[in-house]
């Protein structure tokens, strides 16, 4: 690790059937991205790799690797050739990467053929800055770190493959995400019209456990008080003083804020792929448009490796 | 007829009001381990259930709820956690509730506090039961960071930090007492519905 950038942390699939003891999902903010950098390697899709946001991050390889990055384009740089995304690459020993200009999105996932050699806490080698897990699970890694590879078979012949273009979720600059009204909207209807009317900004103030949304920030008059429940990231709050929260994957597992409305599955990656100052507007839709939405998802994530591989030209 | 009110919250979750009777411990039971289900985040009045929508839809959740009745309820455990009351906010909450510490700690530790929830933390509990005359707001602006094993009180309840943090309560103590620990199966050391008194010590 020689630099890196915003945050870099390393995330798998997420740490479930631990919120009941206050510790949240975590996990990749792009799980789309992820699964197909880790589909591209023959890795499981949840495997664990490297969360990289925004750009500056800078890394050496001791070792030779075969590894794919996949999500936003962040200007990858190996040594002084350009990287293509969603392919995955053989690394030789001494090779510099790096990411080093915002074209499209806002994180990627690096992965490596076999993964990385971390272990798991609570079933997940998902960190938690600030959290309670050990090492570089509980916190952010940073310059000098090294991470292990585990790299049990570079098989040279997955270097090389791509995911078809068709199926590459490509972000939009403004993307419109989808919700469900939340269990408090019909209390909140002045702002459920404002969450789905206007523009919202990313606050600089926001992080991987929640954005706070600037724009047509509009206080509950009366004031709108419910007990604290337990909540799930994608669901949005509506904190007193009437702007927005996106619960993010490193949410607070509980929460005394109203909840206006539900981020649907299938564009939680979306919403992996903004920065502070991006713009994003929402629309309703309902449950049966977001069932079907998330199973398109998925079988999306499956079926490209089960036809015949496109061979790329080799990195 | 059911004794709760079922939400959507998102398509992968479901918040389910109980506050019309039904103990949300106990509906939680009726769902743990059950395949298509992922996470279970009891409250007071309310049970927040996280599902994999590719195994489960609502419907069938609300129909694997209706065998809680069947159920005994959980057994509380009751935790002894000893405090050594020596926090910074001792003496102003002290003086604000027109005590003098030593009773403040006397009241403190002669209650039967019950855990209503897990959350903000991993581990962190927030206990039910702190006597009306310690009853504060939360301290204007928080501390940005709070010791590990602090015993606090805010808006008439006790809450432990597993871990150092940021904390807008008012610090009575300390404890060594482990709240978490990764390695431990529970990983937390006090759920939903168990009881907690302090004693002081030091």
């Amino acid at each position: 690790m020689l630099q890196p950038g915003p945050l870099l942390t390393i995330q798998d699939g997420g740490r479930a059937g631990y919120r009941r003891w206050g510790v949240p999902a975590s996990g990749a903010l792009d799980p789309l991205a992820l699964a197909i950098a880790n589909r591209l390697l023959g890795n499981p899709p949840a495997a664990a790799a490297l969360e990289i946001t925004g750009v500056g991050c800078r890394l050496r390889f001791e070792a030779p690797a075969v590894i794919a990055v996949a999500g936003g384009d962040l200007g990858a740089w190996l040594d002084d050739l350009p990287l293509p995304l969603w392919h995955a690459c053989f690394v030789r020993q001494g090779q510099e990467l790096r990411w080093a200009e915002r074209r499209r999105g806002g994180r990627c996932y690096l992965a490596a053929r076999g993964g990385f050699a971390i272990e798991p806490c609570l079933g997940s080698a998902s960190a938690l800055p600030g959290g309670p897990f050990p090492g570089m699970l509980g916190r952010a890694l940073r310059a000098g770190d090294r991470l292990p590879l585990r790299n049990e078979d570079i098989d040279p012949a997955i270097a090389g493959r791509s995911w078809p273009p068709a199926a590459r979720p490509l972000p939009p600059p403004q993307p419109v995400i989808r919700v469900l009204p939340g269990p408090h909207q019909p209390l909140l209807p002045d702002q459920w019209r404002k969450l789905i009317g206007a523009e919202w900004r990313v606050s600089p103030d926001s992080n991987r456990m929640g954005y706070r949304l600037l724009g047509e920030a509009s206080p509950p008059d009366p004031p709108v008080s419910i007990p604290s429940c337990g909540v799930a990231p994608g669901a949005i709050q509506l904190p007193p003083d009437g702007a927005p929260v996106v619960l993010l994957a490193d949410a607070q597992t509980t929460g005394g804020y109203p909840l206006l409305a539900a981020v649907i599955g299938a564009d939680r990656w979306l919403l992996g792929q903004l920065l502070p100052g991006d713009s994003l507007r929402f629309a309703e839709t309902d449950l049966p448009t977001a069932r079907a939405a998330l199973r398109e998802q998925l079988a999306a994530l499956v079926k490209p490796m089960d036809e015949s591989q496109e061979w790329g030209a080799p990195c | 007829m059911n004794a709760w009110r079922t939400h959507l919250l998102g398509d992968q979750a479901l918040l389910l009001d109980c506050s019309a009777g039904a103990d949300a411990r106990l509906l939680a039971r009726s769902l743990d381990q059950h395949a298509g289900i992922i996470d279970l985040i009891p409250a007071p009045g309310t049970l927040t259930i996280i599902y994999d929508p590719a195994v489960l839809e609502p419907d069938a959740i609300l129909l694997l709820l209706d065998q809680a009745h069947s159920q005994p309820p959980p057994a509380p455990a009751l935790h002894r956690i000893p405090v050594l009351y020596d926090g910074a906010d001792l003496a102003e909450v002290a003086a604000r509730c027109a005590l003098s510490p030593a009773r403040l700690i006397e009241l403190h530790t002669s209650t039967r506090h019950t855990v209503a929830m897990i959350g903000f933390l991993p581990g962190f509990p927030y206990l039910d039961g702190l006597p009306a005359r310690l009853h504060l707001p939360r301290r204007p602006t928080p501390r940005t960071k709070v010791p590990a094993g602090s015993v606090a009180i805010a808006n008439g309840q006790t809450g432990i930090y597993p871990q150092a943090s940021p904390g807008g309560w008012h610090l009575l103590g300390r404890t060594d007492v482990r709240l978490f620990d990764p390695a431990r199966q529970p990983p937390a050391l006090l759920q939903p519905g168990d009881y907690v008194e302090f004693e002081a010590v030091g």
